[in-house]
């Protein structure tokens, strides 16, 4: 075997291979971490716009209820309701009534006249 | 050879640079100077404004019982870009919307994007027509949130109230003086869409939220509001007058506590009335007050001292020749002292009161007492009323104005003026608004109790109060206006109605008038009720006998209403069997 001879071998530079591996480990979890993040904006993205369109329907529902028990509950329903005899209230009878005073009565007589007509026509 | 290829070389390159570099400018122009012109394009394409809209704010009485509130609506909106099938939506549609099918055919069918296809459609409708369209996969038709304003209580304090035109806005009442507060702002959000149409959270942009609009709530209590209107419905249904108005103030603070006008409106179909029927004449009326003015005199007179209560005034047996002008008053009175001015409510007696003050002096206490300026109430479309100054006077003009003839008030400032009688000589703001709260209830704006300036003093205030209970006596003009187991004080009014044009005044119609305050000694409120041309059987029109019954039935039940504590006492009627009332 001649001295010039070289021996051929090809060694695994393991550092260098190491350093790739690495690289393309940490390129593809950024990657994918990209990819997962992204997805996962997008999905919460949509949960939020879902919350928020069923916050905005119940403030809408509690609104419309609002409306209702304002109807429902004005004077004029009642007064209404009173009158159908949907409300069962019973009228205080005037032998139930301790009054303090008679009250004033309609004139009868001796009624005298005052007006702003004092001009001479 | 050599030299040839070098050539085509330097050919080859020099195309392929002049290549790149007009490539090269190309990008530079697109990307460099014309980056707004075409990231604007692009976002047009993508980006949207939605608006967020805000609600008005509530209006409230002083319990916080609600009279004016907002029901969520919905617009139906089609766009007909997107419409595939428009004879399915067309027939899935008609029904809920209750619109005829050829014509809604016809609406989606046109191809335009932005069609509104029915306004004020109940949620209950649209709720349900959304979930049907789902369920067949069709497009192109959405919603759009809107509300509608609703008046529970229908004609009740209309004229207070007010109500708000197709913006929103308000046109009259309360709804129009408290619009800025009760408005608030829409909100609006920038939003990105896909090619589908659907929202790209992820590029969601500035974003601002609606502010919901403030609560108002005001010195009008509905439990008094609701005896009054009773009342004034049962007196404008035995009198027919062209007019009637009830104003409750409490005199103390300016605070109106309830405010009726005949005729009234429905505020839930404002449509359906005239215009005249929605004038608030309270303070858009102007009115010659009558003898409830004599007040404004007599105060004057005594404040000045110019007289005391027991000075005897001539009251020339009932007819007094003045500028060539004969004043009458119905029952001939000879002496009569200013208490018995009030009561028997003398013309004479007041002109010759306002005499001895002069022109100016009186002039300057009717101005004083808030006559020919606004009160500032929180209402719109007031008027001054109209006060001329004494170098516009006539002759005759001192001997009928201190009755009320010749100058134009509104009744609310009557009711102010009768206000600084009862309690003390201040002249109090009239109030309508008590509170103004943002949508989490805390306060934004209160309205605390404005003294304008001391009219009188107190002393005369008090000799007025007890002046005014003799009126409410039998031997006064308005014994009817009695609460049994309170002392009343007030004055009743009867006054010609003028001819407009100036000519003279009507034969055959007056406003007649009561005002006054219960309990008389401290005061829980002053209560106004002018009926304007009662129709009633001949002598009957007087204030006495029109307005003063309804004062009496009026507070007699804000007494119980406001736990009022009688004293059996304190009767101008007790133990009296006949009356005299008219006035």
């Amino acid at each position: 075997m001649s001295g010039n001879r070289k021996k051929h071998t090809n060694t695994v530079q393991v550092g260098s291979l190491l350093k790739w591996v690495v690289a393309a480990f940490f390129i593809m979890v950024v990657g994918l971490s990209y990819v997962y993040l992204s997805n996962q904006m997008h999905t919460r993205g949509n949960e939020i716009s879902k919350l928020e369109k069923e916050l905005s329907d119940i403030k809408v529902l509690n609104q419309e209820e609002e409306a209702k028990i304002a109807q429902l509950s004005s004077r004029a329903v009642l007064q209404r309701r009173l009158n159908e005899g949907f409300i069962k209230m019973v009228p205080i009878t005037d032998d139930r009534i301790v009054r303090i005073n008679t009250p004033a009565r309609a004139p009868g007589d001796e009624i005298r006249a005052v007006v702003n007509g004092g001009m001479e026509k | 050879m050599m030299a040839k290829a070098k050539v085509r070389m330097l050919l080859a390159c020099f195309g392929l640079s002049v290549f790149f570099t007009i490539f090269s400018y190309r990008l530079i122009y697109l990307q460099v100077l014309k980056h707004d012109e075409y990231t604007a394009l692009a976002a047009e394409k993508h980006l949207e404004k939605t608006t967020i809209y805000s609600n008005r704010g509530e209006i409230r009485d002083v319990n916080g019982e609600v009279v004016a509130a907002n029901q969520p609506i919905k617009t139906v909106i089609a766009d007909g870009t997107v419409i595939t099938n428009p004879g399915a939506l067309a027939d899935l549609m008609a029904a809920p919307l209750e619109m005829d099918r050829a014509k809604l055919l016809e609406m989606l069918s046109t191809g335009k994007p932005y069609i509104v296809i029915k306004k004020q459609v109940p949620e209950s409708v649209a709720n349900d027509l959304a979930s049907k369209m789902n369920g067949k996969t069709l497009r192109g038709v959405y919603f759009e949130q809107d509300s509608s304003r609703i008046y529970p209580n229908g004609t009740m304090l209309c004229h207070v109230l007010g109500f708000v035109d197709h913006t929103h806005h308000g046109v009259r009442g309360i709804e129009k003086s408290m619009d800025n507060y009760l408005s608030g702002y829409d909100g609006f959000r920038y939003t990105e869409h896909d090619r589908t149409g659907k929202e790209i959270e992820f590029y969601r942009g500035q974003e601002r939220p609606a502010r919901a609009g403030c609560n108002v709530r005001l010195t009008v209590d509905l439990g008094l509001q609701n005896i009054v209107e009773t009342e004034l419905s049962a007196a404008v249904k035995q009198f027919r007058p062209a007019s009637a108005i009830v104003i409750l103030m409490k005199p103390q603070t300016g605070e109106i506590l309830a405010l009726a006008n005949w005729p009234n409106y429905d505020l839930n179909a404002v449509g359906d009335y005239k215009e005249d029927d929605m004038k608030d004449r309270a303070i858009e009326d102007m009115v010659e007050p009558g003898s409830i003015f004599k007040i404004v005199t007599a105060s004057a007179a005594l404040n000045e001292r110019a007289v005391r209560m027991d000075t005897m005034i001539f009251c020339e047996n009932g007819h007094f020749n003045f500028a060539g002008k004969v004043l009458k008053d119905h029952h001939g009175y000879g002496d009569l002292s200013v208490m018995d001015i009030l009561m028997k409510s003398s013309n004479i007696g007041a002109a010759k009161l306002a005499m001895l003050l002069g022109e100016q002096k009186f002039y300057d206490y009717i101005r004083s007492f808030g006559f020919g300026e606004r009160t500032g109430i929180a209402l719109p479309g007031e008027i001054n009323g109209l006060v001329h100054p004494p170098h516009l006077w006539s002759k005759i003009s001192i001997s009928r104005i201190p009755m009320g003839q010749g100058v134009g008030v509104t009744p609310l400032q009557t009711v102010a003026a009768m206000s600084a009688v009862a309690n003390g000589g201040h002249l109090m703001m009239p109030q309508i608004v008590h509170e103004i709260t943002d949508e989490h209830n805390t306060a934004v704006a209160s309205f605390p109790p404005v003294e304008i300036r001391q009219v009188m003093s107190a002393e005369v205030s008090k000799e007025m109060r007890d002046a005014l209970k003799r009126v409410v006596s039998k031997e006064g003009t308005a014994v009817l206006a009695a609460v049994a187991g309170f002392t009343v004080a007030g004055k009743t009014g009867t006054a010609q109605i003028p001819i407009p044009g100036g000519v003279g005044y009507y034969d055959n119609k007056y406003v007649a008038s009561f005002e006054g305050f219960m309990p008389a000694d401290n005061p829980a409120f002053v209560a106004l009720v002018m009926i304007n041309d009662p129709k009633t059987g001949p002598e009957q029109y007087y204030g006495g006998l029109v307005a003063a019954p309804v004062f009496s039935r009026i507070a007699e039940k804000a007494a119980r209403y406001l736990n009022l504590e009688p004293h059996p006492d304190d009767t101008n009627t007790n133990k009296m069997i006949y009356t005299n009332a008219r006035d």
